[in-house]
């Protein structure tokens, strides 16, 4: 069943190739197949693997459906079939966001160290393509040349894990002894490669040129494809290195945050300022992951949920302003349901009582203080600070600053996927439990590295 | 400023590598035994135990493969097919995925309608020495991807010479130019094929790529199951993919 997450999406990518005026609609295909494929398996409570080809773990290549990666590809898949329903922002990409979909469901269900650098080449290339729109092409080239960069770092990681181990299944390299030098070299190269996906500091220079530059970017890159980059980073540090190289995560992490809010508040362009605001986010993110107990993690994917669903909200909402105004100033005035969504949307980002974003941040300050670290709260209160420095200066520009007689239709489509967004994420400060039981059923599947090994390894049936 | 920071952080990258050279087992120094590979290579997988494998009973591989002979798990006489199409299949589609995005992102970027004109006229030479190669080109890519499984080649190799005759003909003629219909049909259904392939074993063997084929003798040209029909569709698709590739990079843009 799992393997249909991958295989459907692919086919119908495939197919739409020859008729190129189906592509939209078998978009809307695949990613409405793969979430009821999703909902029909709903948590699993265990570790369940389907074995590729029959050949048993850890000989041949297996995928992994647990807590952890189930709720990965749910959120993965969800904000898919999101911007599956509004055909005018999928345009003539359609092929290339059904390959995304593929890679990035594989990048979350495998189990196996090559042929998740497989998928992450297939989501880094088509993720360029996706960039590339709007004649974006000098910022496309850019994440190219680091996400080509990255994951040739990333293969090398991989190769370096294999002549440690001699086995590329996640789970058996999981339960290797590696000598302490080689797995320096392994951790270092891997948290590289996933640095650029993971929108770590000194890799993070595409982001806001990607994610500036048109409409579609945005909302796919800066939600799903981050989902499953950060999924990654979980799986790696926290299941299968068990926290080594943490420190160096946690580091760099916490100078993510400041450079990427920093950034954010000096930035002048609607798009770019919140592209910082994510990379900053993802900081929060990487930094709650490296502290690798179950709990933290749960946390972290708490916050990461939170912010991909406002952040979703504000780019789509960004995106249809940016490119049907010229001038921004007071444009919520014709547009109040897209901008009350987006008010609602960035107060959840930066933490404002009353929605998801409060309840997160305030969970993670408690835990990090019941750990003893001050330090990360710190950060964290600081980076909220410049965060309700430009989300009020944006608010109030797009509100109420003097309007020109500029107008464009009311997206009907896009408003009502932004209001109930973000009426869920008020649900979510009303009742946290809507994210955070799948969040912490995550952590723990992450965080139980002798689970994994025992669900992957033990199943000698290989699938049949 | 910028370039002494891109210099410094190259440097700091060359000298890490440079370090972390130092975990490798030197050449001649590692034991095969303990990599999975070993056994990919004695095609004796399915009677390995797993759990006993990975608990560090290292069982060294010791019976005879012979050429010729029939009854093993995988039936390629090339081992590496054996471990790229079946084995690891699901890498290969993969790395099939990968050509293929990059090649809808190129048709996105170029986007042209019309063939570009160089107004060069070719030689006698070329005319006649384009149709001679030609047909050998082609015989020649295709031997390399059907016998893929047999001798060293594949789909990707196979599939690339093939675009290089398509290569020449644009070289040698102006007027020539790739009728795309043709070629994006082609490199869909091949594409799909390959996922079929995969689904049939889904429902045939209960797992995504499952070799739903016998085997038969290692070494005759029908023999390893299901590899040398999925080696016929990734030639057959990178071959049609890859010229597509060529005559998108020959066309340009109306006006």
């Amino acid at each position: 069943m799992i393997s249909l997450l991958i295989a459907i999406p692919l086919l119908l990518a495939f197919v739409s190739v020859m008729w190129k005026r189906l592509a939209k609609p078998l978009f809307f295909l695949a990613a409405v197949t793969n979430m009821t494929v999703l909902l029909a398996s709903w948590f699993p409570n265990s570790v369940e693997i389907h074995v590729m080809g029959s050949w048993k773990p850890p000989f041949g290549i297996n995928l992994v459906f647990d807590n952890a990666s189930f709720y990965a590809a749910l959120v993965v898949n969800f904000f898919f079939f999101l911007v599956s329903l509004m055909p005018n922002l999928v345009e003539s990409y359609g092929v290339s966001l059904m390959l995304l979909m593929a890679a990035a469901n594989g990048f979350v269900l495998t189990g196996d160290l090559f042929n998740s650098f497989v998928f992450m080449e297939i989501m880094t290339i088509t993720a360029v393509t996706v960039a590339s729109r709007r004649e974006n092409f000098y910022n496309a080239f850019k994440y190219l040349i680091l996400g080509g960069i990255a994951g040739s770092i990333y293969l090398l990681a991989t190769i370096f894990a294999y002549t440690a181990t001699g086995s590329l299944n996640m789970a058996h390299v999981s339960m290797a002894t590696i000598s302490a030098s080689s797995l320096v070299a392994i951790t270092t190269l891997y948290a590289i490669g996933l640095g650029v996906e993971a929108k770590l500091f000194p890799l993070n220079g595409w982001v806001s040129g990607v994610y500036g530059g048109n409409d579609l970017a945005p909302v796919i890159l800066g939600t799903s494809v981050s989902f499953a980059a950060l999924y990654m980073v979980g799986r790696l540090f926290g299941t299968v290195f068990h926290g080594s190289g943490a420190g160096v995560l946690y580091t760099l992490a916490l100078i993510t945050i400041i450079i990427g809010e920093v950034a954010a508040l000096r930035q002048q362009n609607l798009l770019k300022a919140f592209a910082y605001s994510s990379v900053a986010q993802a900081g929060v993110v990487v930094a709650m992951i490296s502290k690798g107990t179950s709990r933290a993690m749960g946390l972290a994917y708490f916050h990461l949920t939170n912010d991909a669903v406002a952040k979703f909200v504000i780019f789509l909402v960004a995106g249809f302003l940016v490119y049907n105004y010229k001038n921004l100033n007071g444009v919520f005035k014709k547009h109040k349901v897209l901008g009350a969504s987006f008010s609602m949307a960035t107060f959840s980002l930066v933490g404002f009582p009353l929605f998801a974003g409060f309840q997160s941040k305030l969970r993670i300050i408690m835990e990090l203080f019941s750990m003893k670290d001050y330090l990360f709260p710190a950060v964290m209160l600081l980076a909220t600070l410049i965060e309700v420095g430009y989300v009020v200066r944006w608010n109030v520009k797009l509100w109420f600053e003097e309007e020109t007689d500029e107008k464009a239709d009311n997206p009907i489509v896009a408003g009502t996927l932004a209001l109930i967004l973000s009426l869920l994420l008020v649900a979510v400060f009303i009742k946290p439990e809507i994210f955070l039981g799948g969040a912490m059923k995550m952590g723990n599947a992450l965080a139980d590295t002798k689970d994994y090994i025992h669900g992957v390894l033990s199943v000698v049936k290989g699938g049949m | 400023m910028r370039r002494f920071y891109a210099i410094l952080v190259a440097a700091g990258l060359v000298y890490m590598l440079f370090m972390f050279l130092g975990t490798i087992v030197p050449y001649g120094k590692a034991d095969v035994a303990d990599r999975v590979s070993a056994h990919f290579l004695a095609k004796d997988v399915n009677s390995i135990s797993p759990t006993k494998w990975v608990e560090g009973d290292k069982q060294v591989p010791h019976s005879e493969r012979v050429y010729g002979r029939k009854g093993f798990e995988d039936g390629s006489a090339n081992v590496v097919t054996s471990i790229v199409v079946n084995y690891r299949s699901f890498d290969t589609l993969g790395e099939v995925t990968v050509l293929f995005a990059s090649a809808v992102g190129v048709g996105l970027i170029l986007g042209g309608t019309r063939r570009m004109k160089y107004g060069r006229k070719p030689n006698f030479i070329l005319r006649v020495s384009t149709g001679i190669l030609l047909p050998l080109i082609i015989l020649f890519g295709i031997y390399i991807f059907v016998h893929g499984h047999l001798t060293p080649g594949g789909g990707f190799p196979g599939g690339t010479i093939i675009a290089a005759a398509v290569l020449l003909l644009y070289l040698s003629n102006e007027e020539f130019s790739l009728n795309m219909i043709v070629s994006k049909s082609l490199e869909g259904s091949m594409g799909s094929l390959y996922v079929i392939f995969g689904l049939i074993g889904l429902a045939a063997g209960g797992a995504f790529l499952f070799n739903f084929l016998p085997n038969g003798v290692v070494g005759s040209l029908f023999s390893a199951g299901v590899v040398p029909l999925v080696y016929m569709t990734i030639g057959l698709k990178v071959g049609s993919e890859l010229s597509g590739v060529v005559a998108e990079i020959h066309e340009e843009r109306e006006g």
